[in-house]
C-alpha cells in the first residue's frame, strides 16, 4: 500500500461515503444523510440496462468462450451492423503488433548468428583470398610501390617519399600458429615454401621436426612483401586450423624522415667540402678539408645503410610461422576414438556456449530498445485515451 | 478386482472464474460503458469486446494487483476510451442512453427526481460522469474505482465525494 493510500479522508467525507454505500446496499442511513441517500438511489436508477436481444446474444457467446469471430457475429445476431467494426487493415496491423516480439527475437538471433560466424574471430579460418599468380620473388628497388592487386588487407601505408603524401610508413612483424594434422606436417612445410615464393617472399629460416604423437612441428621465418602479407596469411591459413595470429606494427615514418634529412645535410656538406677543396691553395687547409670529407662520406654511407635497412623492414614483413601438430584428442586428425569424440563434443559445446553468449550480448540491447519502445507506446496510448475522455 | 483408470481432467480455473465474473458483471459493464459512451449500440459492441478481451487475457490476471472486478472494468474502460478516440476521429454521436432507464416508472415524484438528476449529470465533466458511472451504475467499491482509474484509494474517495457534492448542488439548482 502506498503512502497516498494510507492517507485518511476527512471524517465528514468518510461518513458521507459510507452513507452512500449503505444506501446503495439497501441499508438504513442516518437522518442527516437521507438527502444524500436519496440522490444516490436516484442516480443508481438512471443506470442503463442492456436489451434482451443483446443479453441473449452475449450469453450465447460467453457460453462458447468468446470465439475469435468477435462482435461481428453479435452484430448480426442483433440484426444490425457493427458501427465499430474494425477495417481489415487495422486488424492486420494488430496482428503485426502481436508478432513484433517474435520478429524482434528472430532479428536478435540473426544478428547473433551473423556475429558468431564472422570471419574476424581468432581461431577461425580466414576467407579465401585470390590465389597468387605464382611469380617468383624478384628483386625490388627500395620502397617500390606495392602491387595494386595485393593491397587489400595490407596495412603498410604507400611508401611514397617523393610525393610528400601524409601516408604513414609501418614496420610490421607477424606471428601465425597453425594446427596441422600430425601426418601432414611435412607436406604442409613444403607448401609454406611454395606459398612464400608465390607471394613474392622467401623463407629466411626454417626448422621442421617429426616425432611421436603430439610431438614435432615446424617453424619458419618467412619474409614477405608487406603489401602481400594479408593474402599470404589467408593462403597459409588453409594449411590447417589457425590457432593464433598476432600482428605488430611500428610507425617508422618519423625515423625515416630524420634519416633522409640527415642524409641531405651530409650530402650538402660533402658538396661544400669538395668546392672548398678545389679552391684550397694551402696544403694544410687541403689536408684538413680531405679529413673532414672522409668523415662526411663515412657518415653518408652509414646513414644510407640505415635508410636501406629501414626501408627493407617497411617493404618486407617478418612472419614467424609455426606448424604445430593437432592434438590427437581433438579428433582433427580424423581418428575415431572415444578421446577424439569427447574432444569434438567439448569443442561443439564450447562453440554453442560462445554462440549463446554472443546471442545474449546482441539480444540484450535490442530487448532494452524494444522494452523502452513498448513502455513509450503504452504511455502514449494511455495519454490518448485520457484525452479522448476529456474531449468526449 | 477391476481397476478403472480415469484420465485426469484439465480444469481451466481462470476460465471458470471468468465465467462467474461474466455472470456477475455483465449488466454492470454494459451500464458503465453505456454511460461513458452515451450510445446503446456502441455500448453493446464495446461490452462484447471487453469480455472477449477479458476471456483472451484471463491468464494474465494477477490478484495482487486488484480484484477481478477492477481488472475487468479496466479492460472495459480501455475499450470504451479507444472507441471514444475513434468516434472523435469520425463523427460525434448523440447520447441516447438514459431515456429507457425510467420508462417503466410509475411514480411521478420519482420521475421528476430522475429528470432533475439526469439534467444535473449532463452538467458534469466527462471525468466526473465516469466516476458516477463507476460508483452508481457499475456498483464498484471505492478501492476498485481507484484501481480502475489508476489513482490512490483516498484520492478516489476525495474525487467521488467532490463529484457527488457537485451533483447535489446541481440537483438543488435544477429543483
Amino acid at each position: 500500500m502506498t503512502r497516498l493510500e494510507k492517507t485518511r479522508l476527512p471524517a465528514e467525507v468518510e461518513r458521507e461515503l459510507r452513507a452512500i454505500d449503505a444506501a446503495l446496499g439497501g441499508e438504513s442511513v442516518a437522518a442527516e444523510h437521507l438527502p444524500l441517500a436519496e440522490l444516490a438511489l436516484t442516480t443508481q436508477a438512471l443506470r442503463p440496462l442492456p436489451s434482451d436481444e443483446f443479453v441473449q446474444a452475449l450469453d450465447a457467446r460467453a457460453a462458447q468462450g468468446f470465439g475469435r469471430e468477435r462482435h461481428e457475429a453479435l452484430a448480426q445476431d442483433s440484426g444490425r451492423g457493427s458501427s465499430s467494426a474494425r477495417p481489415e487493415g487495422r486488424r492486420r496491423a494488430k496482428k503485426l503488433r502481436s508478432a513484433l516480439p517474435a520478429l524482434a527475437l528472430g532479428l536478435a538471433v540473426l544478428v547473433a548468428v551473423a556475429v558468431a560466424v564472422s570471419p574476424s574471430r581468432s581461431g577461425g579460418r580466414r576467407v579465401a583470398q585470390p590465389a597468387p599468380t605464382g611469380t617468383a620473388a624478384a628483386p625490388r628497388g627500395p620502397l617500390e610501390k606495392a602491387p595494386a592487386e595485393a593491397t587489400a588487407g595490407a596495412s603498410v601505408a604507400a611508401p611514397a617519399f617523393g610525393a610528400g603524401a601524409p601516408a604513414r610508413l609501418l614496420e610490421r612483424t607477424s606471428t601465425l600458429e597453425i594446427g596441422v594434422a600430425q601426418d601432414s606436417i611435412q607436406s604442409a612445410a613444403q607448401r609454406v615454401f611454395t606459398l612464400a615464393s608465390a607471394f613474392g617472399g622467401y623463407v629466411k629460416q626454417s626448422n621442421v621436426s617429426s616425432g611421436g604423437s603430439g610431438q614435432g612441428g615446424a617453424t619458419f621465418d618467412v619474409r614477405l612483401p608487406s603489401a602481400n602479407l594479408a593474402a599470404a596469411i589467408a593462403a597459409l591459413s588453409h594449411l590447417g586450423h589457425v590457432r593464433s595470429e598476432n600482428d605488430t606494427t611500428n610507425d617508422v615514418t618519423d625515423q625515416l624522415g630524420s634519416l633522409r634529412r640527415a642524409l641531405g645535410g651530409l650530402q650538402a656538406e660533402r658538396s661544400s667540402l669538395l668546392r672548398q677543396l678545389a679552391a684550397a691553395s694551402e696544403a694544410q687547409q687541403a689536408a684538413t678539408l680531405k679529413a673532414r670529407l672522409h668523415f662526411v662520406e663515412a657518415r653518408i654511407s652509414q646513414v644510407q645503410g640505415a635508410l636501406r635497412a629501414l626501408t627493407a623492414r617497411v617493404e618486407d614483413t617478418s612472419l614467424a610461422l609455426s606448424l604445430t601438430p593437432e592434438s590427437s584428442s581433438g579428433g582433427a586428425s580424423g581418428d575415431l576414438t572415444p578421446g577424439a569424440a569427447a574432444g569434438d563434443a567439448a569443442r561443439i559445446l564450447d562453440a554453442a556456449l560462445a554462440v549463446l553468449v554472443i546471442g545474449a550480448a546482441a539480444a540484450l540491447p535490442l530487448a532494452v530498445i524494444i522494452l523502452a519502445g513498448w513502455i513509450a507506446v503504452a504511455l502514449l496510448r494511455r495519454r490518448l485515451r485520457e484525452q479522448a475522455l476529456d474531449a468526449s | 478386482m477391476t481397476l478403472t483408470l480415469l484420465a485426469p481432467q484439465r480444469v481451466d480455473a481462470p476460465k471458470q472464474r471468468l465465467e462467474r465474473l461474466y455472470g456477475e458483471c455483465r449488466d454492470d459493464v454494459y451500464a458503465y460503458v453505456a454511460s461513458l459512451l452515451g450510445d446503446r449500440s456502441l455500448a453493446e459492441d464495446v461490452t462484447a469486446l471487453a469480455f472477449e478481451r477479458a476471456f483472451r487475457r484471463r491468464r494474465l490476471f494477477n490478484s495482487r494487483r486488484g480484484s477481478e472486478r477492477a481488472w475487468l472494468f479496466g479492460i472495459a474502460r480501455n475499450a470504451a476510451l479507444d472507441e471514444l478516440r475513434r468516434r472523435r476521429r469520425s463523427t460525434a454521436l448523440v447520447g441516447d442512453v438514459p431515456t429507457d432507464a425510467w420508462e417503466s416508472s410509475e411514480e411521478v415524484e420519482g420521475v421528476l427526481r430522475r429528470v432533475t438528476a439526469r439534467a444535473a449529470l449532463a452538467g458534469l465533466t466527462p471525468r466526473e460522469r465516469e466516476l458516477i458511472a463507476l460508483k452508481f451504475h457499475a456498483g464498484l467499491s471505492n478501492p476498485d474505482i481507484a484501481r480502475v482509474l489508476g489513482v490512490s484509494e483516498s484520492n478516489a474517495g476525495t474525487l467521488l465525494h467532490r463529484t457527488i457534492t457537485k451533483l447535489r448542488r446541481a440537483c438543488d439548482d435544477q429543483a
